[in-house]
């Protein structure tokens, strides 16, 4: 199976993988790592779907907000994704790199302008 | 936004669903809140969501409840776009009163193609339905032999009440109508408008109860598997039934539109638009419904989506 990297489940595994976080805590650090805020609703329908699946469960907390972890099933599924994902990665980078080198040989004036990473 | 406010926000949300998670997603909210406020893009994501997990939760989307209920949740949209076809339909039909009579002989050939055609079309999708709900009567008498009769009491009661209300509505208007000219008939009396207008509701009211007493019932059987398989190959029919209609009054009222019939009366048509618009989106819910059921008749009855 594998996430997108625009699906807020792949958000929220990432951002629990580095440990237990209830729903503001949440927001607040997929917003600081990924510049990317999510709707309350659309976190909740996150959570919902992941602790469904098993691939985060709640902790348990005397607090009224209830934090998440992740489970070994989910961080299974976060390293396929991010597997696919880096494969994608790598594969644009050099397709970016090869075509800078082709219209640099064709033109001589430098490479297209294609903002990378 | 109030801390009532936002509990209410909760009401999108099915029960289960606000009973397990409800309590957290307010305290998100509240701490979102700025001054005690909601962004409007954060009132909408949580309406949103809501929506969706209602959707889910009665199997329309995504795969979380069982195939059965998939198909029987695609069934059952089917079932209530064809209520919102029929009410669309009843206007057709008053619409249409006479349209052969003002029509220009030379000019009746496609119009009365078309309507023949939405005529032998909205017969076959009825006689679906009919055959949809002969298909699940031995579930239905199981249901209240077994006492489930009070699961369903309150909306049957419901369905009941607003049918004798429109029959005493329509028995009323009918005999008023009898005393007033033609003109006082088609706007010349307000009085008898707003009455008629009374009538429309109560009908709209009466299909409307018995298509939530259908849902609601049909939620409560239990329906064999290859039962579910016979109710998916109607389900199907009936759409292509509604499209079939759907296709033939496009068709019958630009033909009557393009002759000097005068049955339109000058100015934008906003009645048969509504109609037509009416019918296309029942009809594209049907066609989600069908697609939805048939997919799920693919897994087999025992598979769980994940």
């Amino acid at each position: 199976m594998s996430e997108r990297t625009n699906d807020p489940t792949l958000l929220l595994l990432t951002s629990l993988t580095s440990g237990p976080k209830h729903g503001h805590a949440l927001l607040l650090d997929i917003e600081a790592f990924a510049g990317v805020r999510l709707g309350p609703g659309t976190l909740y329908g996150a959570i919902t779907r992941l602790e469904q699946r098993g691939l985060i469960e709640p902790v348990g907390s005397d607090d009224r907000r209830r934090p998440y972890r992740i489970t070994a099933a989910g961080a299974e599924i976060l390293t396929a994704a991010v597997a696919d994902l880096t494969r994608i990665v790598d594969e644009a980078t050099a397709r970016l790199r090869r075509e800078r080198e082709r219209a640099s040989a064709a033109t001589g004036k430098g490479a297209p302008q294609v903002a990378t990473r | 936004m109030s801390a009532r406010g936002r509990a209410r926000l909760l009401a999108f949300y099915p029960r289960e669903w606000r009973e397990r998670y409800g309590g957290e997603l307010l305290d998100l909210l509240e701490a979102e809140a700025h001054d005690g406020r909601l962004r409007v893009a954060t009132y909408l994501d949580v309406i949103r969501a809501g929506l969706g997990e209602r959707l889910r939760s009665c199997g329309l989307r995504g795969d979380a409840v069982p195939p059965r209920e998939r198909v029987r949740a695609g069934v059952l949209l089917v079932l209530s776009s064809w209520a919102a076809f029929v009410i669309a339909g009843i206007a057709l039909q008053k619409l249409s009163e006479h349209w052969q009579a003002v029509t220009p002989a030379a000019d009746r050939g496609l119009p009365r193609a078309a309507f023949d055609a939405v005529r032998v079309a909205a017969v076959l999708g009825s006689l679906s339905i009919v055959a949809g709900v002969l298909l699940v009567a031995r579930p239905i008498l199981t249901l209240i032999g077994s006492g489930g009769l009070p699961r369903i009491r309150r909306s049957l009661g419901w369905a009941l009440g607003v049918t004798a209300l429109t029959a005493v509505v329509l028995v009323a208007v009918v005999i008023w109508a009898h005393h007033l000219s033609s003109v006082a008939r088609n706007g010349g009396d307000a009085l008898y408008g707003l009455a008629f207008l009374g009538l429309v509701t109560c009908v709209v009211g009466t299909v409307t109860a018995w298509t939530v007493t259908a849902v609601t019932t049909a939620r409560s059987l239990d329906i064999p598997w290859g039962t579910l398989r016979r109710e998916t190959y109607l389900a199907g029919a009936t759409t292509l039934a509604m499209t079939a209609v759907t296709g033939a009054a496009t068709v019958w009222w630009i033909a009557v539109a393009g002759s000097p019939s005068g049955l339109f009366a000058p100015g934008f048509p906003w009645l048969m638009v509504a109609i037509v618009s009416t019918m296309v989106t029942a009809t594209g819910l049907a066609l989600t419904g069908t697609h939805r059921a048939i997919r799920a008749t693919t897994e087999g009855p025992a598979a769980v989506g994940d």
